[in-house]
């Protein structure tokens, strides 16, 4: 008896379930643009790395980057110290480039990405990264309204954000063999059980991307959405239920399982 | 009673071990450069020495001329370099930058995006490419595409841009009729050829020249060091410099903060070289009260820190334990500060340019909570555990790494 009993459990144990991880850091990968002075003889591509400095065919520009990491989580550079044929083709007169968000970023949940440009903040006109920065960190928490121009695109956009939390937080309590808890900016989730092996949920955040091959241009692109990831999975997953939602398009999928293998509803 | 006497040596020989690290040195870095009263701009190199650099923009100095609107046109004035390209009188008629190809962009990327797509459907690595020229969507796994490089060119061309003639110049080049048509190639400079059509003497011809970066070393007279040195400080005074490189809008009874180190409590507190203060605000600083400082950008700000201390340690073996430095606090109690322990340090991190304060705290070996506090937030993690207690083993990492950290700070290696 007792060892059928210490076999479920392992079992248990080894089934486990999901992942209750729900922390998501680092900034939102960008690809490549051309700006307009690009020439199929001697092309030039413009870059941003990971801490939004801007780079022109691998090579760094010293153009200073001002950043606002806690709430909305966004790196700005002055375009127009850029000379005019360095420019993307949607900041020709110059602008604030976004070239740093974190996948957190309320402007990157609502659809802005790096290499857009921010042009108001509260319906006040933004031309320097400094200043605009301080507006945002000055936000808060509060509501704010920003009007981005994007990528390909001539026609400015209006977005009202909100800053939920800091980006950066995440707080975790246990209790071996009892529950699990985390929390963060990215989403949150509860185990219960040795292992959550009795019961868990998890709702996430999480950056999805597609591989495109971009108009105009051979160099191949990608497209980065959010999408709102709730899953629960109960005795050991033998239950288990998922839904994952694009939060751009509001599309929904969702899937049930059972006995691990027996899969019913959307392909996911 | 043997047994106590044993218990006794092992604690006095183990001892409680010091959480406590040598005053950390290093130089923070300068946030933003000031410009000068020539037009450069002062800035701090890699060590920390003040330097002086063209402004951020000044093609003229990059290109180690002087230049000048003249008749709807721009005209060289006079070489600032012996060896500069360009001669008095060279008016520029077209500009084009000879950026180097970036012959690896395309491959690398391709590899990246090839070996992302690889991990997400397990086809041959040809089908990225036949999904391109088909033009088709395919989806990558996030977590793969984020082990691409995030700047995917990665290797920029070293080879010599191919000699031009006057038409293709012509043809290819940017005209140039004000300085404004010359505006940000200067954020290249350091490794941007420029090939310029200039007139010269009534005739047309090819000039190419390189952007150099011109950096020198400001040097000047610390200002009081006994009494700022202790502090992690170093300052000089504004009428030290030479005229040219005083900072725009300073006064010359004011004092520019050259240097600030890693672990000073001003540092931790906001000042930051090239920060302006007055004499008399310093020794506020310097005393432990508020005091005023100027930002490159013109902002005064109100700072006030504790002055930098003795380190302070208390140890009764077996019964209590006290470090603090003000930078790193640790309190324990109980054998090998078993039945509590609490300790924090606060830490300049140069990856986010801010600092980051670490806490932890366990009652037994059991009930834990530790986290770290930076300006994106708090991480916060706790609860009870059984069987790893993770907060007592960071508690013996940060003693086990403390000789290591030492040495990266600087101390105990032999000059």
């Amino acid at each position: 008896m007792s060892t059928r009993i210490a076999l479920g459990a392992a079992l248990l144990c080894l089934a486990g379930c999901g992942s209750l991880d729900v922390s998501s850091r680092g900034a939102m990968p960008s690809d490549l643009l051309e700006p307009v002075g690009s020439h199929p003889e001697e092309p030039l591509l413009l870059g941003c790395d990971d801490q939004g400095n801007l780079s022109l065919n691998g090579q760094p520009l010293d153009l200073p980057v001002a950043r606002e990491p806690a709430r909305y989580g966004v790196g700005l550079a002055d375009a127009a110290e850029l000379p005019p044929p360095w420019r993307p083709p949607h900041a020709l007169t110059g602008g604030l480039l976004i070239t740093w968000l974190h996948r957190q970023s309320p402007l990157a949940v609502a659809g802005v990405r790096p290499f857009d440009v921010l042009l108001a903040i509260d319906g006040e006109s933004v031309d320097d990264p400094l200043r605009a920065t301080g507006q945002l960190r000055d936000a808060g928490a509060t509501e704010v309204e920003v009007l981005v121009r994007r990528r390909g695109s001539q026609r400015p956009e209006a977005l009202h954000l909100r800053s939920e939390a800091p980006l950066g937080d995440l707080s975790r309590v246990s209790v071996p063999f009892l529950f699990d808890r985390r929390e963060g900016v990215a989403g949150d989730a509860l185990g219960v059980g040795p292992f959550s092996a009795a019961v868990w949920w998890r709702e996430r955040r999480e950056l999805a991307h597609e591989l495109r091959q971009r108009t105009g241009t051979e160099l191949p692109g990608f497209d980065s959405r959010h999408e709102a990831h709730f899953e629960w999975g109960a005795l050991g997953n033998l239950l288990y239920w998922e839904r994952r939602r694009d939060l751009a398009t509001g599309e929904e999928r969702s899937r049930f399982r059972l006995l691990w293998f027996l899969s019913f509803g959307d392909d996911l | 009673m043997s047994r106590l006497w044993i218990v006794l040596g092992a604690a006095l020989c183990s001892g409680c071990g010091s959480f406590l690290l040598p005053f950390d040195e290093r130089p923070l870095p300068a946030p933003q450069g000031v410009e000068t009263l020539s037009g450069e701009r002062l800035d701090l190199d890699q060590e920390g020495q003040i330097v002086v650099r063209p402004e951020r923009g000044d093609l003229a100095l990059a290109l180690g001329v002087g230049l000048a609107e003249e008749q709807g046109g721009v005209v060289v004035t006079h070489r600032l370099r012996p060896q500069a390209g360009l001669r008095p009188g060279d008016r520029i008629l077209a500009v084009w930058a000879r950026v180097p190809p970036a012959t690896g962009v395309a491959r690398e990327f391709m590899h990246s995006a090839r070996g992302a797509l690889d991990t997400s459907r397990g086809r041959p690595s040809t089908s990225l490419d036949a999904a391109l020229e088909e033009s088709s969507v395919l989806s990558l796994s996030g977590a793969a595409l984020d082990q691409t490089p995030r700047n995917t060119v990665v290797a920029p061309s070293r080879s010599e841009p191919a000699p031009v003639d006057s038409a293709t110049l012509r043809a290819r080049g940017q005209a140039v009729r004000s300085l404004e048509d010359l505006r940000g190639y200067a954020t290249a400079a350091g490794w941007l050829t420029l090939d310029l059509l200039v007139e010269r003497e009534g005739q047309e011809r090819c000039v190419r020249v390189d952007l150099e970066l011109d950096v020198s070393p400001v040097l000047a007279r610390p200002w009081a060091p006994s009494r700022t040195r202790y502090q992690g400080v170093e300052v000089v005074a504004v009428s030290e410099l030479e005229p040219g490189l005083r900072p725009l809008h300073a006064a010359d009874d004011q004092l520019l903060v050259s240097r600030v180190a890693r672990d000073a409590p001003l540092g931790r507190a906001g000042l930051r070289p090239l920060d302006l203060v007055r004499v008399e605000e310093l020794e506020r600083l310097l005393a432990g009260a508020p005091g005023e400082v100027i930002k490159p950008d013109g902002v005064r700000r109100e700072l006030q820190a504790e002055p930098r201390g003795v380190p302070l340690e208390v140890w009764i073996p077996l019964v209590f334990t006290y470090q603090d430095d003000g930078a790193r606090t640790h309190v324990g109690l109980g054998p090998w500060d078993t039945t509590f322990h609490y300790s924090q340090r606060t830490d300049y991190e140069p990856t986010l340019d801010a600092y980051v304060e670490r806490w932890r705290w366990s009652v037994g070996t059991s009930i834990q909570n530790s986290g770290v506090t930076s300006a994106t937030g708090t991480v916060r993690s706790g609860g009870v555990t059984l069987l790893v207690d993770r907060v007592r083993m960071d508690y013996l990492l940060d003693l086990w790494n403390a000789e290591r950290e030492a040495r990266t700070r600087g101390a105990g290696v032999d000059p």
